[in-house]
């Protein structure tokens, strides 16, 4: 397993733990705005975001400590490949969830919260996707023999 | 439809060449030893300049290395 993999398998696990975390946000917003209605939502959304911007920084850490490195002309093919299938990814979740949410709840509009962490999904969806993507291509790694 | 596979002989070639180890071969081509494996394993296929500079590195020509199987499906 070179450090390209090593990286994508980082960024896999920190991605799905902010998929994670902003499902859970979007949850507990949409169980506050049903069950407590007089709440201070502002307090809360702000422990939100900062609860949301964790795995954001541990991407940024991970960043610096692993920089992107293509080896050779495969990791590029590779690299490549995976970014264009996580922009893909990330545009589909945008659109179906956009489409959930303003037509499926009969709401019409998306508030600007909903929007925000949409935003944030979208690119922790796009960072899963595309580090999956790249995993695949590399068929797991490091199980070949040397000679 | 033309389906083309594209074989090659680097691991003989390797064996023949002094047991060479697919990292020395990589580090001689300047690739990782994960590419190594993914053109050996027929995974891969490798760029022009790249299979170039693999049959250099054997001595051979690029026909010798790597061929091109034709088939219909």
């Amino acid at each position: 397993m070179n450090k390209a993999q090593k990286r994508t398998w980082l960024c896999l696990v920190i991605s799905l733990a902010g998929i994670s975390l902003g499902a859970a946000a979007v949850t507990l917003i949409k169980i506050m705005q049903l069950n407590m209605a007089n709440t201070d939502h502002h307090t809360t959304f702000r422990l939100l975001s900062l609860l949301l911007t964790i795995p954001l920084i541990l991407i940024v850490i991970i960043g610096a400590r692993f920089p992107k490195k293509i080896f050779d002309e495969r990791d590029k093919l590779i690299d490549r490949k995976a970014n264009a299938v996580g922009i893909v990814g990330a545009f589909v979740f945008l659109g179906a969830a956009s489409w959930f949410l303003g037509v499926i709840t009969k709401m019409g509009s998306i508030k600007v919260v909903q929007i925000t962490l949409l935003v944030y999904l979208a690119a922790f969806v796009w960072c899963f996707i595309s580090s999956a993507a790249g995993l695949i291509q590399y068929g797991g790694g490091g199980k070949d023999g040397k000679k | 439809m033309a389906r083309n596979e594209l074989k090659n002989q680097i691991r003989r070639l390797r064996f023949d060449n002094g047991e060479m180890t697919q990292q020395q071969l990589a580090d001689r081509v300047g690739v990782t030893r994960q590419t190594i494996i993914a053109i050996e394993a027929g995974k891969y296929a490798p760029s022009l300049p790249l299979a170039f500079r693999i049959a250099r590195a054997f001595n051979m020509s690029i026909e010798q290395v790597f061929q091109l199987e034709d088939g219909e499906i």
